[in-house]
């Protein structure tokens, strides 16, 4: 019975005039999405590298220096686009590119690409994901809002519950019959997807991608899955074709276009994060004065002068057989390190706790939830860009030690004029940036994958308690 | 029937109903939210930059303290060379306040710098730092007035207007007044004037009343003026919507057919348009590359760099207001910097050029482009009122230039003669104040924008009018 319903379900919607016309504009813009993307992810992922490179070239080739000059001239790194960047941008185009690593200081990620921008394309960006994000579940809702409303208004739900169907029955066969009608554009459109994907040949770490866009799609599947059954529980719960398609626009609209908006002001208001100049204010203050206030640089450099002459048997710091001014130098770095590690934690913890309220927030609106699934699998959300931040931030460190120790080690306290051999600098690896895993990804959505769940039972229930049939 | 008691019917009709109170409750509290935001994000700048005024202060009484104790003779006061001065220690912030409408909108102000420690270092330097901000939240963007008016808004309009015709067909109430002696557009434009009058007051009541309650103060120069566009804005947007609705009315369909059609043209409109225009004029046009930026930036500085005391030279050579000796002093380090970084600057400056024209480009394409949505128009018009465009942020930042120049000019002479920053020199410092645009700039703007929505609600509108006349009771 199930079957022969969703069968006549399907073959009307292969043959309604509209239904194959919304497929196939639906199609042609997921298909200019996926490729204008893939046009822009690779060619900006190519500039990325090849300023990298660049960058790398200035670094190795900067001359005899002072080691400190060296680490003061520093070494520019460039956030790499991710494999499925293509798919979603997320919000590549509102981070920083890039960052310069130099002694003394752990700079924030600056040239944000949406400076840059006109002020239009705050409006929305035309990605793969915006299209299965807001206009997948427009067409569910233009598909389903009929399948009871329409048949009591014309009068066939009487006819059907005389010949005794159970409404159950005609529920799982309308949700079977409409999925797989659907199924019919989406699957050709999601084989295209990952067919761009293999031609773009960009597959980073190889499985990993795979994984993460099989994860995607299925996320992808369940949020239609949800907006499919909601559709139908509404059109089988309303008197009439009018008010179901209303209830399910006003649905959409608050989904797509409010809650997003609704929800990030509310974040920032639960979970406020400081001023810029609060911020620099803040990292300023506790290295001059020690992170708990009682422990002054000056103090600080005491006891690593006390700490030296001991080490080194001596009494007096020119007596010292290595440079102490690499020593203090080191020193202070690593104080300073433990502030940056405390302010930076705090923000991007702040951020975090923004993004998982936002992820809850999926409970009213499920776009949310998958919003941010998508974009942590595209490797384009903040907890990557945070990983990228940790990663070069550590590389800074492990440079600006190596120059302090090799100053400190091959000359004695004073010695600025001294300068390193030019072949020194090719002597520190180059900075490789390792992308975090699916599993480590997932680490961050497990609100939204919680979320998923819940309407996922919240639909299997809406489809279990179809209500007593309501003819009129 | 008479005109005077038409009206009054047709309001009591509308307010019997329980439909647009409803409605109108959704709206206020959403107003609200929104006019809250736009407070929140004002009240935060304004905090923001009291705090670096008030630190700003404090250094230069410092500053000044020290330099009288030297004029004074004070051999213990030691007053740091003039590069250094500039450099940092002198520098204050230019700010740019939030403008008298900024609670109505966030708009691009949450992208763009509202204040720089402008010193003699290059501009890349000290504009290098944004406003911390969650990107999730800059993608998403801002629940203000703004967003109220160009997106829910018409959503109000639509739903109390989407039936006007349809809705007595359904009823089966149009056979009874199309049987009156009065002409049955009388009775269809009344309807319609009585609901979108309803909208309009609500809306317009509650933008102006927003303004007051976050704070706008009516006193400042241009408030009303801007008040005053916001609310002709509001109206020119809400008439293209009834115009749409009127002419999907005319088309004489039933209302679940016209309330699917209004919200697939409200869909194109807000949601459609606007996001194809960016992804085609940002493909056609791109927008300039700052990684290049950045790597050019590096170059340029090493080569310059490389050149050392040529370089130098050169500077000075192009420069004889600078050093008049054509030398630079032995151990003059900030003359050397600075010879070095501004031969930087100068090598630099086609590259700045062609990322400047590619820019400007782009958003010539984009302003004309708008055209086709009304909704970008009404929220370029909003954002520019309040204050929240890019044309003030344009503004501030040509302010910016200009300064920035005078205080490079200021030290640089002082550097490069080696000579000492005094008490009297400190205190004819050039100094930043943002010289606001005229109101006039701003209407001039806004009325252009508005008139490009009028375009199509005068063609739409009309069409509409005109149709009504042959609506029938059976529909078509």
């Amino acid at each position: 019975m199930i079957r022969r319903i969703a069968v006549k379900e399907m073959t009307e919607m292969f043959r309604d005039g509209r239904f194959r016309w919304a497929s196939a504009l639906l199609l042609g813009l997921m298909l200019v999405a996926l490729a204008t993307g893939a046009t822009n992810s690779r060619a900006l992922a190519r500039e990325h590298d090849a300023a990298q490179e660049t960058m790398r070239g200035f670094w190795v080739n900067q001359g005899a220096k002072n080691p400190h000059s060296a680490a003061h001239y520093g070494l520019w790194v460039f956030k790499p686009k991710m494999p499925l960047s293509f798919v979603d941008y997320g919000v590549d185009n509102y981070t920083g590119v890039t960052t310069w690593l130099e002694a003394h200081k752990q700079n924030e990620f600056t040239r944000r690409p949406a400076m840059d921008q006109a002020s239009v394309a705050r409006f929305g960006e035309w990605t793969a994901a915006a299209v299965l994000q807001l206009l997948v579940p427009l067409l569910i809702v233009m598909l389903a809002f009929p399948a009871f409303a329409g048949e009591r208004e014309t009068g066939t739900l009487r006819q059907l519950i005389a010949l005794g169907v159970p409404m159950r029955t005609l529920m799982m066969g309308k949700a079977i019959g409409l999925a797989s009608a659907l199924a019919a554009v989406l699957v050709p459109a999601t084989i295209l997807g990952v067919g761009t994907l293999a031609i773009g040949a960009n597959f980073g770490r190889g499985t990993d991608d795979v994984l993460r866009f099989a994860a995607m799609i299925g996320a992808y599947l369940l949020y239609f899955t949800v907006v499919l059954v909601i559709a139908l529980a509404v059109s089988a719960r309303t008197t009439g074709v009018r008010i179901a398609l209303l209830t399910l626009l006003a649905f959409w609209t608050v989904n797509s276009l409010v809650a997003p908006r609704a929800v990030a002001d509310l974040a920032r208001r639960a979970y406020p994060t400081p001023s810029s100049f609060a911020f620099q204010a803040g990292v300023q203050r506790d290295t001059e004065r020690g992170l708990d206030g009682h422990n002054p640089a000056d103090a600080r450099r005491k006891a690593v002068e006390e700490q030296a002459l001991r080490e080194y048997r001596t009494i007096s710091l020119d007596a010292l057989p290595v440079n102490f001014d690499a020593i203090a130098m080191q020193a202070s770095e690593e104080y300073a390190n433990t502030v940056f590690d405390k302010h930076f934690g705090d923000l991007y913890d702040q951020y975090r706790a923004q993004n998982t309220l936002t992820q809850w927030s999926g409970l009213v609106s499920p776009l949310l939830a998958v919003r941010s699934l998508s974009m942590g699998l595209a490797g384009t959300d903040i907890e990557q860009h945070r990983d990228f931040a940790v990663q070069a931030e550590l590389y800074r460190r492990g440079l600006i030690k190596w120059t302090n120790n090799y100053f400190r080690d091959n000359t004695r306290t004073g010695e600025w004029d001294w300068k390193a051999p030019p072949e020194l600098w090719a002597k520190y690896q180059s900075f490789v940036y390792d992308a975090p895993d699916m599993t480590q990804t997932l680490r961050h959505q497990g609100a939204a994958l919680s979320v998923l769940a819940i309407w996922l039972l919240v639909a299997l229930g809406l489809l279990w308690s179809t209500p007593a049939p309501r003819v009129a | 029937m008479k005109r005077r008691s038409l009206w009054r019917t047709e309001w009591r009709l509308l307010a019997a109903d329980r439909t647009p109170w409803l409605l109108l409750l959704i709206f206020g509290i959403v107003t609200a939210y929104g006019a809250w935001n736009g407070w929140q994000w004002a009240h935060f700048q304004r905090a923001t930059l009291t705090e670096i005024v008030d630190g700003d202060t404090m250094r230069m009484v410092r500053l000044d303290n020290l330099l009288q104790r030297r004029a004074q003779g004070d051999s213990t006061a030691v007053v740091p060379p003039a590069g250094a001065l500039g450099a940092s220690m002198a520098t204050t912030h230019a700010v740019l306040a939030p403008g008298p409408l900024a609670t109505l909108a966030v708009g691009a102000s949450d992208l763009f710098p509202y204040y720089a420690r402008v010193s003699i270092r290059s501009k890349q330097s000290f504009m290098a730092s944004d406003e911390i901000e969650n990107p999730h939240n800059l993608l998403a963007g801002r629940f203000d007035l703004a967003f109220v008016m160009v997106f829910i808004y018409p959503l109000l309009l639509l739903a109390l207007t989407y039936n006007v015709v349809s809705g007595e067909r359904d009823q089966g109430t149009m056979p009874l007044w199309m049987s009156q002696p009065i002409s049955p557009r009388r009775v269809l434009l009344t309807k319609l004037a009585v609901r979108v009058g309803f909208v309009l007051a609500i809306t317009l009541g509650l933008s102006i009343a927003m303004a007051i309650v976050t704070g706008v103060s009516l006193t400042a120069d241009g408030a009303v003026v801007r008040l005053a566009l916001w609310a002709l804005a509001v109206l020119a947007y809400g008439l293209f919507w009834i115009a749409i609705a009127v002419a999907v009315n005319a088309l004489g369909r039933s209302s679940a057919v016209n309330a699917v059609v209004l919200l697939g043209a409200w869909l194109l409109v807000v949601v459609v348009i606007p996001s194809t225009i960016a992804a085609v004029v940002t493909t056609v046009y791109p927008s300039p590359s700052r990684v290049a930026l950045t790597t050019a930036l590096r170059r340029a500085s090493d080569e310059a760099a490389a050149k050392g005391d040529t370089a130098v030279s050169q500077f000075l050579a192009e420069h004889p207001e600078m050093a008049q000796s054509g030398t630079l002093a032995a151990g003059n380090a900030w003359g050397r910097t600075i010879a070095l970084q501004e031969q930087t600057t100068a090598a630099l400056r086609p590259t700045f050029a062609a990322f400047d024209s590619a820019l400007v480009a782009q958003r010539t394409a984009a302003d004309r482009a708008r055209v086709l949505s009304p909704a970008i128009l009404l929220q370029d018009a909003l954002h520019d009122v309040a204050g929240r465009g890019i044309d003030r942020y344009r503004h501030y930042d040509a302010q910016l230039d200009a300064y920035h120049q005078a205080w490079q000019a200021f030290f640089f002479r002082r550097v490069f003669a080696d000579q000492a920053l005094t008490a009297a020199d400190f205190a004819a410092r050039p100094t930043f104040t943002y010289a606001e645009e005229s109101n006039g700039s701003v209407v001039r703007r806004v009325l252009t924008l508005l008139l490009l929505v009028l375009v199509p609600t005068v063609v739409i509108g009309a069409w509409g009018i005109g149709r009504l006349t042959r609506v029938s009771v059976h529909g078509s």
